[in-house]
């Protein structure tokens, strides 16, 4: 287990990488999402206030 | 006179005269090129290698000084509308634009780079390239720089932004056109010559139509 | 004779992206996650270690970071030519996209390059395109925001985007060759690393993965572009 952490003692440089690919993904993942559910709200508010 | 001719030398005029973008230009020129010895160390060895990046650079930055107002001056007291009525096309306008942006810092830049090597301690066969390199590059930087300016040329302060959209178009340019005086320096050839030449000529040529297209979309608004 | 630009009028594509959307979702995240177990379980490169592991996450940044710019170049021609009014959607969407995948390959292709060059940034010349790429990127997306009316924010971006499209492998080309140029004085870069069969079934599924991904949110994007535009229809209907 450790083994695998360790990366053969390349662990600074595969796992910064990893990681700033998870943030990097999971933030334009969550921008793109979230956006799309707040338009989706505020049309289905104006088209059920009509 | 016709009128491309009449634009040509209108715009040549006004850049020429006292405190006009020639002026600018060849100050910003010589500025940056004094202070970059002072910023990194009086080394000639060194300061010779680095010279024609440096200058290359100092130019290209001192050309894109006044480009932000190569068409927004034209286009808020309405001349644009004018030129645009003409029988002139926009295609041609943007072409002597260019040209007459080159005329009048291109060129003169070109023509003080070798007091400027001096400074950097160029050895004597450099000082023929860097001026040519300078001659046959410097026109892509009016030419691209005019594509940027034409597509600014409604944003309220676009000259902030026009750099950052030219520059990196104009990446080719700076590395054929210093690479042309590190052969110089290092007795060797490369090429870069004739990769400028090729891609300042295609500049030129492309320019004048996609600028013509984005003054078109901002007079149409 | 069905023409693609049928597909592409709002109400059809809100209906065909609706359809496709889970199933791209989905795709994409089977491919990820097999992808990086694949990954994780390979051995370790004979010649770079453990570190070829950044290859699964690196190279497929780049693929998507450059098939985005040229998606957006087409988009914009059909924008610019056809008038299409989803067109200019569909480039406008794309580009931060796009921004956000150069980066990623940025700071992958760093970390991986450390070890190996022995320097976070060597001016290599794959980077430094990158670099170059990231900022034209940025140039197109400040000048969108930059101009206020929309229609003509479209066409100049567009006009920005073909010109930028034009340059692009002129650029790359002038980082290649100048690299060559320089690589007497600087740290003499490898071949790079041959693809061996074991690595090739996880970067293939990272490519697949991270391919759908991008068309995924693209679509996401531009839906909600979609439902935006319809809102500021409605709002101004009512008021």
């Amino acid at each position: 287990m450790e083994a695998f952490f360790a990366m053969g003692k390349y662990a600074a440089y595969v796992w910064p990488a990893y990681g700033a690919s998870l943030i990097g993904l999971g933030f334009v993942v969550g921008v793109t999402l979230s956006a799309y559910a707040r338009a989706k709200k505020r049309l289905a508010a104006l088209e059920n206030g009509k | 006179m016709n009128l491309f001719s009449a634009i040509l030398f209108r715009d040549m005029r006004l850049a020429t005269r006292a405190g006009g973008s020639a002026a600018l230009a060849l100050a910003f020129f010589a500025a940056v090129a004094t202070l970059v010895p002072l910023g990194v160390g009086s080394d000639l060895h060194l300061l010779a290698r680095i010279a024609g990046g440096i200058l290359w650079i100092a130019a290209v930055l001192a050309a894109l000084l006044s480009l932000d107002r190569l068409f927004q001056s034209d286009f808020e007291d309405g001349s644009l509308d004018l030129i645009a009525l003409s029988p002139l096309s926009l295609e041609s306008m943007s072409f002597a634009k260019i040209a007459a942006h080159w005329l009048t810092t291109g060129l003169p830049l070109t023509l003080l780079s070798p007091l400027l090597g001096v400074l950097f301690g160029l050895p004597l066969q450099a000082y023929g390239p860097l001026m040519f390199s300078l001659a046959i590059g410097t026109p892509a930087v009016s030419a691209i720089g005019a594509i940027g300016a034409s597509l600014t040329l409604s944003i309220r302060r676009g000259g902030l932004i026009l750099p950052f959209i030219v520059l990196p178009l104009l990446a080719p340019a700076v590395i054929f056109g210093s690479g042309a005086v590190l052969a110089a320096l290092d007795g060797l050839s490369n090429g870069a010559f004739w990769l400028l030449g090729a891609f300042s000529l295609v500049a030129v040529l492309l320019a004048p139509f996609a600028s013509a297209a984005a003054v078109r979309l901002n007079l149409a608004g | 004779m069905a023409s693609i630009f049928e597909f592409a009028n709002p109400k059809r594509f809100m209906n065909l992206s609706g359809a496709v959307l889970p199933w791209l979702a989905a795709v994409s995240a089977l491919a990820i996650v097999i992808g990086l177990y694949l990954g994780f379980t390979a051995p370790p490169d004979y010649q770079q270690g453990e570190t070829v592991k950044i290859m699964f996450i690196h190279v497929p940044a780049a693929w998507v970071a450059m098939m985005c710019y040229g998606l957006m170049a087409v988009a914009s021609l059909l924008g610019l030519v056809n008038r299409h009014p989803l067109a200019d959607v569909a480039a406008k969407t794309a580009a931060p996209l796009g921004a956000v995948f150069t980066a990623l390959a940025l700071i992958t292709g760093s970390l991986w390059g450390k070890p190996m060059w022995g320097a976070y940034w060597v001016w290599d010349a794959r980077l430094t395109s990158f670099l170059l790429l990231l900022f034209l990127y940025l140039g197109y997306i400040a000048l969108w925001n930059a101009i206020e009316d929309e229609t003509r924010a479209a066409r100049a971006a567009a006009i920005l985007a073909l010109v930028g499209v034009v340059n692009l492998p002129i650029i790359e080309f002038s980082v290649d060759w100048w690299n060559t140029l320089h690589q007497g004085e600087s740290i003499i870069r490898s071949g790079g690393p041959l693809i061996a069969g074991v690595f090739l079934w996880p970067l293939g599924l990272m490519a697949v993965g991270y391919t759908t991904l991008f068309f995924t949110l693209w679509m996401i994007r531009i839906r909600t572009e979609i439902i935006e535009r319809r809102i500021r229809a409605l709002q101004l209907g009512i008021a």
